[in-house]
């Protein structure tokens, strides 16, 4: 038997190594992507002042602040028994549309489109965002970083600060919205949802309009049959910030519905002894090993997953770039990995259009910023990172400090799933023993399409990640390493 | 002509957050520099250097040197493996895709100051005192870069990339 090693894999926030295992045939055996990270950060909060964790927890990584600041927020609302103000929910609802803006942009355009518009066999030299842009033009270079920095302001004037926002207090926001920052937004958000309409105006060119990539993304290596995950409003409606946590199984159907508060009564992670991330599942079906299928209680979490687990986007042109994506897939639930970035791009233009209606509504300039805060308890709350659910639960004692901690991230969620793309885009793509970088690259496309983050999931600090793949024969001999 | 300080680095992990520590102590003294704590090397460099003469940009590094000597470093010394950065790209790739887009608008001269790091291991807000002693030092190569090169022109101001860091 030999076995395939990736690590570290490029393009990915944390750390991991993928080992592939061939048999006599050459052919995969079984495939895992180790997280090799020991977890520290819930230790680290315990102790400190409840108010200081929206500040804190962003700096689990570098690639959502955004989304810990965010939940972190929501949970002390749910710990200091508070709802945030109207005005307030509004504010934090805009900059979380800032985050999205920029975030979604910068994984089409930097991680995933080097795989479509370059081309998965392209030599890894070329495929980047430079190979990108000698594709599709440096105007538009300057387009994706116009409105990634768009995203970033956005953030930044609700949020204090564009990459760790310091807004967020128990029962509204610290600071409002003046009338010129109101249009500077409101400018901003009409403009990105033009871009987010050019960008899938590209998707639609360059990968629908090459059959090849199509065949691609409809390919067995890369469909996965599990449960999807995400927050809905009360039209089942995409919704990032607030709303039911919603399930549906593998015919598009409701299967669970529950509140941020009832979350350990709905899913449960599983450990194993070969890494540092847990797995999650649902309980009502239990954990089966990585398998997909009705009877496994793996779901998915993220862009796919919050589309499958909806019935629509909440803005208009979003809504029919959904209808549109189901058409042109076969219906809901789309389960190829690779709708993953079709999907991302229909959420950027939702969090557009959401961000230009938010901008403009009569509210947003109010000064009624915070309710009076309860007595501290315990509190959950949840919200969609660009990668998927997020779960902040805290206990907090009677003075206001941390008691106990516990976090449940979107790569964590997505973990199981991740581990069973690489092994089944390894299965169908290396046969007979034959490894190419290209087809290395194959597999790389089955969990980047997740845009994992390895740091949240372990709640370390790496900051980035290398990247190792190693091949092992039939006897676990090593017979190809490949670094990055 | 104008200089833009970049702090690079986790607050979180002691010495990791040298930058963020300089970029404190230079909003404080001289709130006339434009300096922001960045905290992650990555694209959004690009917001806050165009337009200026000279990016002055601080990190931790870790090479085996005593602990608080400065590295004086210039951008082709810290062109890593281009792309390999997780979400997105490393500094040196950033900045060259600046150079790519905005040829007339990237700093003429880009100075990295890595200030060699005791511990980033640990959960820490506060440096470790031999990285402690030397910010001073990196404040006073910070000045010595905003002498040569001038107060920003009134063009640069009216363009609005003037935006007031908040730590």
């Amino acid at each position: 038997m030999r076995t395939i090693t990736i690590d570290p894999i490029t393009r990915l926030e944390g750390h991991g190594k993928i080992s592939i295992f061939l048999n006599d045939a050459g052919n995969v055996e079984n495939a895992y992507l180790q997280i090799p990270e020991l977890r520290g950060f819930e230790r680290f909060c315990e102790g400190r002042r409840a108010e200081d964790m929206p500040i804190i927890t962003p700096r689990i990584c570098g690639v959502c602040p955004v989304a810990h600041h965010m939940a972190s927020t929501k949970a002390l609302d749910a710990a200091y028994g508070v709802e945030p103000t109207e005005t307030a929910k509004k504010l934090r609802e805009l900059m979380y549309m800032g985050y999205m803006i920029y975030d979604h942009t910068l994984h089409f355009y930097f991680l995933g489109a080097p795989d479509f518009v370059v081309g998965p066999d392209a030599p890894a030299s070329e495929r980047n965002i430079f190979g990108v842009l000698k594709k599709v033009g440096l105007d538009v270079g300057k387009q994706v970083i116009k409105h990634r920095a768009y995203g970033q302001k956005i953030t930044e004037i609700l949020g204090g600060k564009a990459t760790h926002p310091t807004c967020g207090i128990p029962g509204g926001i610290s600071k409002g919205l003046n009338e010129e920052e109101r249009q500077e937004i409101e400018d901003m958000a009409h403009s990105s949802v033009e871009f987010a309409q050019f960008s899938l105006q590209l998707f639609n060119d360059v990968v629908l309009g090459n059959k090849g990539y199509v065949d691609l993304i409809l390919s067995d290596p890369y469909q996965l049959n599990t449960y999807n995950m995400g927050m809905v409003d009360g039209d089942n409606h995409v919704n990032f910030y607030d709303g039911d946590i919603r399930v549906t199984d593998q015919g598009g159907k409701e299967f669970d519905r529950f509140k941020a508060a009832e979350y350990l009564d709905h899913v449960s992670e599983h450990v194993e002894p070969w890494t540092y991330s847990k797995f999650t599942y649902l309980n009502k079906v239990g954990w089966k090993g990585l398998i997909d299928g009705p009877d496994s209680g793996i779901y998915r979490v993220g862009p796919l997953g919050r589309l499958n687990a909806a019935e629509g986007m909440a803005t208009p042109l979003a809504d029919e770039e959904y209808r549109r994506m189901y058409e042109t897939l076969g219906g809901r639930p789309v389960n190829s990995t690779l709708a993953f970035h079709w999907a991302r791009l229909v959420e950027l233009l939702y969090a557009a259009e959401h961000a230009l209606e938010l901008s403009t509504d009569p509210e947003i300039t109010s000064n009624d910023l915070r309710n009076p805060v309860g007595a501290p308890g315990e509190g959950v709350g949840v919200v969609e990172a660009a990668r998927g659910t997020l779960y902040h639960h805290y206990k907090l004692d009677d003075e206001g400090l941390v008691e106990n901690v516990n976090l449940i991230v979107a790569t964590t969620n997505n973990y199981a799933d991740i581990c069973m793309s690489i092994r089944d885009a390894a299965k169908g793509l290396i046969k007979g023993g034959e490894v190419s970088d290209g087809l290395l690259n194959m597999v790389e496309m089955g969990f980047r399409a997740y845009d994992p983050c390895f740091a949240c999931s372990t709640h370390s600090l790496p900051g980035q990640m290398p990247m190792v793949v190693e091949v092992y024969d039939s006897k676990r001999g090593l017979v190809r390493r490949i670094e990055r | 002509m104008s200089v833009a300080v970049i702090g690079i680095g986790n607050l979180l992990r002691a010495d990791d957050g040298v930058g963020a520590h300089v970029v404190r102590r230079l909003n404080e003294g001289w709130p006339e520099i434009y300096a922001v704590d960045l905290s992650t090397a990555e694209i959004g460099v690009l917001d806050h250097v165009r337009g200026r003469g000279v990016a002055i940009i601080i990190d931790a590094i870790v090479t085996g040197a005593r602990p608080g000597s400065i590295h004086r470093l210039e951008l082709g010394d810290v062109a890593d493996e281009a792309f390999t950065r997780s979400h997105g790209l490393s500094l040196a790739s950033s900045l060259q895709l600046g150079y790519r887009l905005y040829p007339g608008e990237m700093p003429e001269k880009i100075v990295v100051l890595a200030v060699e790091a005791g511990n980033i291991e640990s959960f820490s807000t506060d440096l470790t005192p031999e990285v402690e002693a030397a910010v001073p030092e990196i404040i006073n190569e910070v000045l010595r870069e905003v002498e040569a090169v001038g107060p920003p022109s009134d063009e640069l101001k009216k363009s609005g990339l003037e935006v007031q860091s908040a730590f």
